[in-house]
């Protein structure tokens, strides 16, 4: 299970040095946004001490930093099953002894290993250059940061794996793909900083898995009063419930499809 | 775009023969395009249904991310609520009437070029670039200008200072220029798939500039205010109409400018198209 699992890493690195131009294209889109969305929240701070409660300087680093794991935890691994299950490859993949979800999510995770050196890092870098983005003060906090970026793309390979399972069921999910997108990008902190929801919405806002993507690793590395290692274990828990949520979809739906053509 | 469909005498025997009713004019080619792009959304039922609730709540996206800012923000820059959420609804409308008609530009690349599909558009007597646009036509995407439309509502109810009805009368050219201005760039930039055969990301990127196209200019570095001024234009798109109607007449300049702006693009992309067409191989299977 480990070897296998090896090589779908190392393929995953590599695809993506095969789209050379992608990659390009994509950290300075990446870059761009962190831009304007920094610039369009500084506007927003303005002069203003405290916003929702949050020093100013704080919820710029935030935002700036919800949005540089958002570059990591990005998948596409939703459009390849459906794509998969689509054209019937997915049938080959039925008939090799190894788990398709085991393997799709060692690939997936060399593929961000090589964004989080492509793109990561270096708009980390660039953000850094042009925001005032508060540094952590205890250098134990960089690994935690880094931990917990690979939990939330554990995450949310969890649960885009499970849509892009639900083909089986929808055949087509460019709806699920997007309605995904669209709940990641309300309640995640990725766009709004959560602390602004109202304190009617903080419930349900902590109640969804999607604050543990880009809300957590945001929070641990300003290094705000919060319990690590809890923090770290909610994510986990969470990338184990969405993973076990993929497992369980793909066995219902292996049993229960039709490939065609073929 | 000539109109040179089969003549009276071809129809007739052919309709005679029982083989095919034809359409008799341009307008009935593209309502049968429109009636074909019906039954194709129906096809995956479910996932229509999951791509409507999808399509609201992200519609919603917008809005909520305004109303939440100014629930704890009084000012951006030094531009008030109202005004700011007049913008984003005038960006909105324009985006809205430009996915209704350009949607067929996102699938250029993939299945036009290189999955050849063009050839059966190139086949056929009607403008291929207006085949691909009407073989797209995007209805569900009309909820997405009445949510613009909406939001302006909301502005001038909310306190923007009233629009003189001249301006009003002005409304549709610069919406349609604005579109204009989205529609001719993502032209241009889907174009380059005629060249680069390969899966383009670029049009990714217009769409992810297009959610900040809607804000004041001013509130962003000078280098990223050029660059949505002259290199991506999609300021063009956005801000720069949108604020010809608020009384701001430090701005007045970019919206003199803005209908040129809208014919200029259009005829940019659709030299990029004609250009990128010549080079067109099919896709050799």
């Amino acid at each position: 299970m480990i070897r296998p699992s090896l090589a779908a890493l190392r393929i995953g690195f590599r695809q993506v040095f095969a789209y050379r131009t992608e990659v390009v294209v994509q950290l300075v889109s990446a870059s761009i946004v962190a831009g304007l969305n920094g610039s369009l929240w500084q506007a927003a701070i303005g002069g203003q001490e405290t916003v929702a409660g949050v020093p100013g300087p704080e919820m710029l680093s935030y935002v700036v930093m919800a949005w540089v794991a958002v570059t990591f935890f990005a998948t596409r691994v939703n459009e390849e099953i459906g794509l998969r299950f689509r054209d019937g490859q997915i049938a080959a993949d039925l008939l090799r002894p190894l788990s398709l979800q085991l393997n799709c999510y060692a690939r997936d995770l060399g593929r961000a290993f090589a964004v989080l050196g492509l793109q990561t890092i270096p708009l980390f870098a660039m953000c850094l250059l042009v925001f005032p983005v508060q540094l952590p003060e205890r250098p134990s906090t960089w690994a935690v940061w880094l931990l917990s970026l690979l939990l939330s793309h554990l995450a949310n390979f969890g649960l885009s794996f499970a849509i892009g399972v639900a083909a089986f069921r929808l055949h087509n999910i460019t709806g699920l793909t997007h309605l995904k997108a669209t709940l990641v990008s309300i309640f995640s902190g990725a766009l709004i900083p959560l602390e602004l929801f109202g304190e009617r919405w903080q419930p349900l806002v902590y109640a969804l898995p999607f604050h543990s993507f880009a809300h957590t690793p945001a929070s641990l590395f300003l290094e705000r009063d919060v319990p690590v290692g809890g923090l770290l274990a909610e994510q986990a828990l969470w990338a184990a419930a969405l993973w076990g949520l993929g497992a369980f979809a793909w066995n219902r739906a292996a049993h229960a499809m039709t490939v065609q053509g073929g | 775009m000539a109109s040179r469909l089969p003549d009276p005498p071809v129809r007739a025997r052919a309709e005679a023969r029982g083989l095919t009713r034809l359409p008799r004019s341009v307008a009935g080619v593209l309502g049968l395009y429109l009636a074909q792009r019906l039954k194709v959304k129906l096809a995956y039922r479910a996932d229509f249904l999951v791509n409507a609730l999808g399509d609201v709540l992200l519609a919603g996206v917008g809005p909520l991310f305004l109303a939440t800012l100014f629930s704890h923000v009084q000012h951006l820059g030094d531009w008030t609520g109202p005004e700011v959420l007049f913008c984003w609804g005038f960006a909105e409308c324009i985006v809205g009437l430009f996915f209704m008609i350009f949607q067929g530009l996102y699938a250029l690349n993939q299945r036009y070029i290189l999955g050849g599909e063009l050839d059966r558009a190139l086949l056929r007597p009607v403008d291929p670039y207006l085949q691909v646009l009407m073989d797209n036509v995007s209805l569900e995407d009309v909820p997405i200008f009445l949510l613009g439309v909406a939001v302006m509502v909301a502005a001038v109810v909310w306190g923007l200072p009233p629009i003189p009805p001249w301006k009003l009368a002005l409304m549709p050219l610069y919406l349609a220029s604005g579109a204009a201005v989205m529609g001719g760039f993502l032209t241009a930039v889907a174009s380059v798939g005629f060249h680069l055969q390969h899966r383009g990301t670029a049009v990714g990127l217009v769409f992810q500039l297009a959610t900040f196209n809607r804000y004041p200019i001013d509130l962003f570095a000078r280098p990223l205010r050029w660059l949505l001024t002259f290199v991506l234009p999609l300021a063009f798109a956005g801000f720069y109409p949108a604020v010809f109607f608020l009384d701001r007449p430090e701005w007045r300049v970019y919206a003199l400018a803005q209908p040129l702006v809208g014919v200029a693009c259009m005829a940019l992309g659709y030299a990029a198209w004609r250009h990128g067409l010549e080079r067109y191989s099919g896709s050799g299977s």
